[in-house]
């Protein structure tokens, strides 16, 4: 029997000519990014014996640390995590080693070609899956598995099962990756991707834009996966020539590969989801939570801070005012990403419409820049909606697509977008 | 903290249901710090836990437990959990619970045998978990040599510097 994209760089990885589901392996990794949680990495090796830390790095080259979970910090700890790392990166003769203009670190990773197709990458964060978008086996560790990974550059691997995510139809002109993944996960649970390579494929997949694939293989950790994947087609690869990619080698699925489920998206009729506090799976009804006033609306990070995300929010809110009571915060995933925004003019559509345009980073989605007191309400195209996630545990946190969450920012109220995207398209 | 997989761990139940994700097992975001943290931990889906949750009580969880983010779960261990079981949890939590480690198992059924308050025994050896007070039992998933092998050194940590040492001894 044929393999998937998963087995095949598994075992490619393994150093052995097949292998399949179930398998565990030791495999040899391409890359290994992390951040500045990296002291827990350390102080995990003082635990165990090593009074120095780790005593050295595999491959410095194969390393990729950022400072960008609280950057720029705003309390010493986060502060003194900046020191730490930056020591760290010297240190260990980290030349890819991003600080004060960094972003979230999985479009960092993207941005500057650091993860290619057929690799094996590991991070310290969960949505590492991201650079399933450009056919990279990537997937989320802890910090403590990251100290052998930086020490041996190999981990442990079990062989997931593979599932089939077959896309039909077309995408429509709005960013639709938030909404394929809310639907798969609100229709066939959270947990339905648990330790699965999902393989995102089917005659719907040229029509994505490569953001709204980044979203897709963003969200994989949303509903569980290992891995969240896609074939390499002609945008991925024009995509890789803008970033100057080095030389890859993409991976293909066999015709026989054999795989654990099939699910079906029709991307020309799938409409806007929303998820409702406090669980990505908990879809409603537009119907239900129409009307419901937001005391603020965010737009960014790895799940939808790149451009299209930005451009459709410009685009519903050039000529408009944010609702006096609401307030709008708009970040991009990395400063490349803020720098095409900036050369499309959208950053100031943004603040005329009475917006926040925020610098990039993680702090979008986490309480740092997006504190919700008791009581307050947000909607959000950001990556979670766990209760307490931005402050309050008496916090309400709904998902959606950027437009949704624009159109809201208008109206004050959680708001359907299809009655202003009908007007667009 | 070595844990041996031979030993049998009894306890009282702690039980959740599915989905029970990382950020409330480690509400990191608004605690930034263990001392902090001990007193929330799990205080989204049950407040009275971190008041009332004693060093050696398991937890039983249903099905996807530590979903979400990469965080790992030391603030179990800290507050002294012996073990958790569960119907299924997250592969990042997964895994680095096996890397701390922190006993974690598999148990498909463990949720419909046992409930809240009542007492576990876990013996991994016989592969088995028992419900103290009813007596009824559920199968154990058993780890493949390489994960017991971590368990056994005392997590990820520790046989990387097994191996370092080992590495560099052959060497010199």
């Amino acid at each position: 029997m044929g393999m998937t994209i998963a087995e095949k760089i598994l075992s490619r990885a393994a150093g052995l000519a097949s292998t399949k589901p179930g398998d565990y392996l030791d495999c040899a990794l391409d890359g290994l990014m992390a951040q500045e949680s990296f002291i827990e990495t350390h102080n995990a090796a003082i635990d165990a014996g090593m009074p120095d830390g780790l005593p050295g790095a595999w491959d410095p080259d194969k390393i990729f640390m950022m400072i960008e979970h609280y950057q720029p910090a705003s309390t010493l700890r986060a502060g003194l995590r900046g020191v730490k790392l930056r020591e760290f990166a010297k240190r260990y003769k980290i030349k890819n080693f991003h600080d004060t203009t960094c972003g979230v670190c999985h479009q960092m990773m993207v941005d500057n070609a650091y993860a290619l197709p057929g690799q094996l990458i590991v991070g310290t964060d969960s949505h590492t899956t991201m650079y399933g978008a450009l056919n990279c086996a990537s997937t989320g560790i802890g910090e403590t598995d990251a100290g052998y990974a930086m020490s041996f550059g190999e981990l442990w691997f079990r062989v997931p099962s593979s599932v089939r995510v077959e896309l039909v139809g077309k995408a429509p002109n709005w960013p639709i990756g938030k909404d394929v993944m809310l639907h798969l996960g609100g229709t066939y649970g959270l947990d339905f991707g648990l330790y699965k390579s999902v393989e995102f494929t089917g005659p719907g997949v040229e029509s994505l834009s490569m953001d709204s694939r980044f979203t897709i293989a963003d969200h994989g950790v949303e509903v569980g996966t290992k891995f969240a994947l896609f074939e390499c087609d002609e945008r991925t690869h024009e995509y890789l020539r803008k970033t100057n990619a080095k030389p890859y080698e993409s991976v293909k699925a066999d015709r026989d590969a054999g795989y654990a489920a099939s699910y079906t998206v029709n991307l020309s009729n799938l409409a806007p989801q929303i998820a409702a506090p406090h669980s990505f799976g908990n879809l409603k009804d537009f119907r239900e939570v129409e009307g419901i006033h937001i005391d603020q609306a965010c737009i960014g990070s790895c799940a939808n801070g790149r451009f299209e995300d930005v451009e459709i929010a410009a685009k519903i809110l050039k000529g408009r005012k944010i609702k006096s009571g609401t307030r709008l915060l708009v970040s991009c995933a990395s400063w490349g990403e803020y720098r095409k925004c900036l050369d499309a003019k959208l950053p100031e559509i943004i603040i005329d419409a009475g917006g926040q345009f925020l610098d990039p980073g993680c702090g979008i989605c986490n309480y740092s820049r997006t504190y919700l007191t008791p009581g307050e309400v947000c909607v959000t195209a950001t990556s979670r909606n766990h209760q307490g996630r931005m402050g309050s545990k008496e916090a309400l946190i709904y998902l959606a697509n950027p437009a949704t969450v624009a159109w809201s920012a208008v109206r004050g109220e959680i708001a359907d977008p299809r009655e202003v995207l009908c007007e667009l398209y | 903290m070595k844990f041996d997989l031979n030993q049998t761990i009894t306890g009282r139940v702690w039980k959740f249901g599915d989905s029970v994700d990382s950020d409330s097992i480690n509400p990191y975001y608004i605690y930034p710090d263990m001392k902090d943290m001990v007193h929330h931990t799990l205080e989204a889906f049950r407040p009275e836990f971190p008041k009332e949750v004693k060093p050696g009580d398991i937890i039983v969880a249903g099905r996807n437990f530590g979903c979400g983010s990469h965080r790992p779960g030391p603030v179990l261990r800290v507050i002294g959990i012996a073990a958790i079981l569960v119907e299924s949890a997250s592969r990042l939590f997964l895994r680095n619970n096996i890397a701390l480690p922190l006993p974690i198992f598999i148990v498909p059924g463990i949720t419909a045998i046992i409930d809240d308050g009542q007492t576990l025994e876990v013996n991994y050896n016989k592969g088995i978990a028992t419900n103290v007070t009813t007596g009824a039992t559920a199968a154990m998933r058993k780890y493949p040599a390489m994960i017991e092998h971590i368990f056994a050194c005392g997590g990820l940590p520790q046989l990387a510097r097994e191996r370092y040492l080992k590495e560099n001894s052959t060497a010199d």
